[in-house]
């Protein structure tokens, strides 16, 4: 019993200093992703610690198939999409509570001009939204743009990383730049680029 | 290359500089041939050159020493789990501090409070329903007052109502012809996805609470029906129905999933 619990002990030190260790080399990385991905710091501090808890619960049986990063991307990305599983769900239940308040939207982007300067500075306004665009997309485009934009992965590789065909990541791709595009139109009429046309 | 790509098609790959030989000549062929589509060419650069301008706040070394020790806890806790019993239990709650231990000692007094008010007054339900997230943040770890049967009885109602929606969906593909053939009902249709949906989350919190494997796949499944009602059931009009695309060729799979998994829930 006592030889079983030391064995048991000297397993969890050594998948805790491997963790450590992966935690120090791919935080970056991770977090990076997760911020692309949620828009928000607080929901992607919350994603980070829910992939590492994952990761850790994972580790003793992460076999090296697969790079760590992209071990990572793919755990990173499921685990995005498993929260927006979730929070689409509540808010399925909040709409219901107000479906006839027309006022209640999720993702109202800002109309031209409607944006205030007093309240906010011009950067964090486009932060604002830059986000507001990527919360319009899917959360399967949003991981395929954030992939391909941000974390300058290959669309093959992106598939690989997915568990999905490069076609299906190319179309993936193209729907989300085409809603990004349409979100982001009055910035183009911003900052002076419609009147090429 | 014997096929001639589409504008679509090639579009991602030349905004990244991903295309071979033969597509980039296919692609300058279409921006020659097409102003408008040189125009969109360009309006799809200047978004990206948009999206560039993104920031990310770092969060503080705070952060990182935070999530390493709560892992570490959160090791040390399951380890003892697996070893001690309650012993460890207690151990586990030590090492995780005196602050857990006191949120847990609220959580625990709130819910027999609970308990007693409820007992107090007359349930129209028969069937309580109490849960307790201890330190949900953290742990995820769910205690629950549902019997295993009682359980058992709501993934099998849930499975078989699903099942019937799920059989009109699969049957018609979805196409708006065939759906109008046989009758498909939509709004009696996103009558049950909400009813369903309202269930949803409840029977997941339950499922995940046993962490067996079978309640951890049930639990999956219930995910996989979840998107779908999610979509039946903010349909607008029968026009929308091919949003639902996405799910058509799962569609069929699905709903012999939840055949067989109906099997494993007999009474």
């Amino acid at each position: 019993m006592q030889s079983r619990q030391e064995e048991s002990d000297s397993r969890s030190i050594q998948v805790g200093s491997a963790f450590s260790e992966l935690l120090r080399q791919h935080r970056q990385q991770v977090y990076n992703m997760a911020f692309d991905l949620t828009g928000d710091q607080a929901e992607a501090e919350d994603l980070v610690q829910d992939v590492f808890i994952k990761v850790f619960n994972a580790l003793a049986s992460f076999r090296g198939d697969a790079k760590p990063s992209t071990w990572l991307y793919r755990i990173t990305v499921n685990a995005f999409i498993d929260r927006s599983r979730t929070k689409a769900f509540a808010a399925s239940r909040q709409s219901e509570d107000f479906r006839d308040d027309r006022s209640y939207q999720s993702y109202d982007l800002p109309e031209h001009g409607a944006s205030n300067p007093e309240s906010q500075t011009a950067s964090g306004q486009i932060q604002q939204h830059i986000s507001l665009a990527l919360a319009t997309l899917s959360p399967q485009q949003r991981a395929v743009f954030v992939m391909r934009h941000y974390q300058h992965l290959a669309l093959k590789e992106i598939g690989q990383n997915l568990g999905i065909s490069e076609g299906t990541v190319k179309s993936l791709l193209f729907r989300a730049i085409r809603k990004l595009q349409h979100a982001l139109s009055f910035y183009r009429k911003e900052l002076g680029l419609e009147e090429k046309q | 290359m014997t096929r001639r790509p589409e504008f679509e098609e090639l579009l991602p790959g030349a905004l990244y500089g991903q295309l071979t030989n033969d597509e980039q000549a296919f692609f300058d062929e279409y921006l020659a041939a097409s102003p408008e589509l040189q125009r969109d060419f360009e309006q799809a650069q200047e978004t990206l050159a948009v999206m560039d301008r993104r920031e990310r706040p770092q969060p503080g070394p705070a952060f990182w020493q935070a999530l390493e020790n709560r892992i570490t806890d959160r090791s040390r806790a399951s380890s003892q789990s697996r070893s001690g019993g309650a012993k460890a239990e207690i151990v586990a709650l030590r090492s995780a501090g005196l602050k857990r231990l006191a949120r847990f000692a609220i959580a625990a007094c709130l819910l027999i409070s609970g308990i007693l008010i409820g007992r107090m007054i007359p349930a129209e339900r028969s069937v309580p329903l109490a849960y307790v997230d201890r330190d949900a943040s953290a742990n995820n770890i769910l205690v629950s007052s549902v019997s295993d049967a009682d359980l058992r009885n709501r993934v099998r109602s849930y499975l078989e109502r699903s099942s019937l929606l799920l059989m009109a969906g699969g049957r018609t593909g979805l196409s708006q012809a065939a759906l109008s053939a046989c009758d498909f009902d939509l709004g009696y249709q996103k009558e049950m996805s909400h009813q369903l949906l309202h269930q949803t989350r409840e029977l997941q919190r339950e499922l995940y609470a046993r962490q067996g494997s079978d309640h951890v796949a049930f639990a999956a499944l219930v995910a996989e029906i979840e998107s779908y009602l999610l979509q039946i059931s903010h349909l607008e009009s029968m026009s929308d129905i091919t949003s639902v695309q996405p799910l058509h060729s799962e569609m069929e799979e699905l709903f012999c999933q939840v055949k067989c998994n109906l099997a494993d829930v007999q009474p």
